[in-house]
């Protein structure tokens, strides 16, 4: 009797049951009992490898529980769950069996016990994943979508070659801390680094996640990238140099969601700033750095997928997420207003909202430990947070211009979904000690301490008014339709016209070498022919007998080699 | 927030698409707004506003004071400067709002940049939606 059994292939069950029952109350059923049972299932399991497979001589790890994969895999359920719910009334069968085999995939890599298993199921989520974005079946959605899919699946790569590199010289496969040093690491930082949405490297999230169907963006936002934090936490703790690449993360992306028209890439390029507090955390790799950056994933999967969620609603209603197109919602969708401000709250790191809880503790690893300027960026881009994931959206969408759009309040289970994930927001933040009891480390911290709420709120309060004294005097860059280049134009612009242009000139000097060269021939032939063709003057001394003379000495020949 | 609310309903050409504008000439009918709604659109008025902005001004004087009647607990030297995050707060949003509507200049393109390889310039598919308006 086996004691325990992959909890993704819960998942992939589940997706292959979706296939076969028709489309009504059975599949929304199975869709929110699978990680309802997963959870179930995961909070009672020991710790321990429990689960090994064979593959092709390879002992594969399927079930490494301890607390690290387990918090990850707890809150994977529950934003699958979350999601799910959303995505109710969805009636589109790719995209909900893409969305419980992609959940799946992220919960079989966060119990992945060695390199193997991760790349499988690493390339997993990739594949899964890119239905959801192909979902919304446009021109535009499949070609981002093949972008997507080929940097997803180009960091599985990655992964597999570092894998193979690190078993050359270990002879090990297993996924444990490990130093930077070999080209083997080097690859799997950079396979982590390109999920994780590293500067320079990560600009696949803003430009895909946007260009999701409206559920499929919630169900996006929550795993990729998170599972990428869970494999650096696992792989690289206290390298130094993530540090200072979470630092850059956090600034960044901050100019483009105070830019950004559409809504949804806002809070895209919000995610990312996200990511880099928690890679901050990584970096650090302390106790309470590491606690930080595992709550910090918790926390954040919860408020992002609320974000999403409530914009998403405004598109489902209204046709659009563009802020210059949306405005004076708040009369006819006041509910998702107030759980859209809930989320911004949460982000914000207001007292007794979930970030709060979970970013000082990075906040405090960086200021404990000495990294003072990098103390001073997290608290900026923090402070910065509350204005483009918080304020703008709110003044976009519900008060400012009035759009004279009047949509009806989201649908039930819409509001089901962000009502639940808004109420694990507060209660986050008021009982902090339900996450802390679940993280890695343990924990001794207390957040709520006068100096932390005086100053976290002077934070804040003058970032609101920096705010509203900014809209009113026309400094804040005003929303309208355009996009705002960012890396992606390297490989979507530059370098295609660099091959266009290289392709055009070598074809040119191709043409130009072959014509002169045929040029030179066709006078090498003619003077040629002029000489000794026909007609050529030594032509003229050609006596018939000679030919008679060469067909003598050729049979001469072949008789002689005969002989030999 | 909401300083350019406007107490008149929605000008019938405001929706761009033209789908979503008020029959209503006079004042908007708002019979079918959910009561929550309708004290948001109360708060938004001009004058709930500016009461609303005072008070966020009130705020702001009393947390920068109250650094002067508690003891803080810092780490860093800079901390104990008296209001340091309530002037870090503003100053450092705003410096960076500003750096980024410079950096808007140079990167700012047209929706349709892109197009037909992305989603920005293409509308919407219907049947993803559930458009549903009150006036409508």
């Amino acid at each position: 009797m086996v004691e325990a059994f992959p909890i993704a292939f819960l998942f992939f069950a589940g997706a292959a049951l979706l296939a076969l029952l028709p489309k009504g109350a059975l599949r929304a059923g199975v869709l929110l009992l699978v990680p309802l049972v997963a959870l179930y299932l995961i909070w009672n399991l020991p710790e321990g490898n429990l689960f090994s497979a064979q593959l092709l001589n390879v002992e594969l790890e399927l079930m490494r529980v301890d607390r690290l994969s387990r918090i990850f895999a707890i809150i994977f359920c529950i934003a699958a769950f979350l999601a799910n719910l959303y995505a109710l009334h969805v009636k589109d069968t790719v995209q909900q069996v893409a969305a419980l085999a992609y959940s799946g995939s992220a919960i079989g890599a966060v119990f992945a016990g060695d390199l193997i298993a991760l790349f499988l199921f690493w390339e997993g989520t990739a594949i899964t994943s890119v239905f959801l974005i192909w979902a919304r079946r446009t021109e535009g959605a499949l070609a981002t979508g093949m972008r997507y899919l080929i940097i997803q699946v180009s960091s599985g790569v990655m992964l597999l070659a570092g894998t193979v590199l690190i078993w050359q010289e270990s002879g090990s496969f297993t996924f444990e801390a490990m130093t930077l040093g070999s080209l083997g690491t080097w690859l799997l930082l950079l396979s982590f680094g390109v999920k994780a949405a590293f500067p320079l490297m990560g600009n696949w999230l803003s430009d895909a996640y946007p260009a999701a169907t409206v559920t499929g963006t919630v169900i996006l936002s929550a795993f990729t990238t998170k599972l990428a934090i869970y494999a650096l936490a696992r792989g690289f703790p206290g390298t130094e140099l993530l540090i200072y690449v979470g630092a850059v993360m956090t600034l960044l992306p901050t100019l483009y969601a105070v830019l950004e028209n559409d809504l949804r890439r806002v809070l895209a390029y919000s995610l990312n700033i996200q990511l880099g507090f928690m890679i901050v955390g990584v970096g650090i790799g302390t106790e309470l750095s590491l606690n930080g950056t595992v709550a910090h994933a918790f926390a954040g999967i919860l408020y992002k997928a609320l974000l999403f969620m409530g914009v998403g609603a405004v598109l489902f209603r209204t046709g659009t997420a563009k802020a210059s197109d949306l405005g004076g919602l708040h009369r006819t969708m006041p509910l998702t207003m107030i759980f859209i401000a809930i989320g911004g709250m949460s982000i914000a790191a207001f007292p007794w909202f979930s970030g709060f809880i979970s970013k000082s503790l990075i906040l405090s690893a960086a200021s404990h430990d000495g990294y003072y300027i990098i103390w001073a960026v997290l608290l900026l881009a923090s402070a910065v947070t509350l204005h483009h994931s918080g304020l703008k959206i709110l003044h976009n969408v519900f008060f400012g211009r009035d759009s004279g759009l009047r949509p009806k309040e989201a649908p039930v289970q819409m509001l089901l979904a962000m009502g639940i994930t808004a109420a694990l927001c507060i209660a986050l933040g008021i009982f902090p000690s339900m996450l802390y009891e679940l993280l890695p480390f343990d924990v001794d911290y207390a957040p709520y301490t006068l100096t932390h709420i005086v100053t976290q709120f002077q934070l804040l309060a003058f970032a609101l008014l920096s705010y509203v004294v900014l809209v009113k005097t026309g400094l804040y860059p005003t929303m309208t339709r355009n996009v705002y280049l960012d890396t992606d134009w390297s490989y979507r612009r530059m370098a295609p016209a660099i091959i266009g242009y290289a392709a055009l000139m070598i074809g040119r000097i191709w043409t130009g070498i072959t014509r002169f060269a045929l040029r030179q021939l066709t006078d090498v032939a003619t003077g040629l022919y002029k000489t000794h063709g026909p007609e050529g003057r030594i032509a003229r001394v050609w006596p018939t007998g000679s030919m008679v003379l060469w067909v003598a000495v050729l049979l001469a020949a072949a008789l002689l080699v005969n002989f030999l | 927030m909401s300083d350019q609310q406007q107490t008149e309903p929605a000008a019938p050409d405001a929706a761009s698409d033209g789908v979503h504008h008020s029959p209503h000439s006079g004042r908007e009918d708002t019979s079918g707004t959910p009561a929550l709604g309708r004290v948001f659109t109360a708060l938004s008025a001009p004058k709930a506003a500016k009461t609303l902005f005072y008070a966020l001004v009130v705020l702001c004087v009393g947390l920068f004071l109250a650094d002067f009647f508690y003891k803080k607990y810092t780490y860093v030297a800079v901390e104990n400067i008296p209001g340091f995050y309530a002037l870090y707060g503003f100053i450092i949003t705003a410096g960076l709002v500003l750096l980024a509507k410079i950096w808007g200049n140079w990167v700012r393109r047209p929706e349709d940049y892109y197009a037909p390889n992305d989603v920005d310039a293409e509308a919407f598919p219907q049947d993803e939606l559930d458009e549903e308006h009150q006036n409508g």
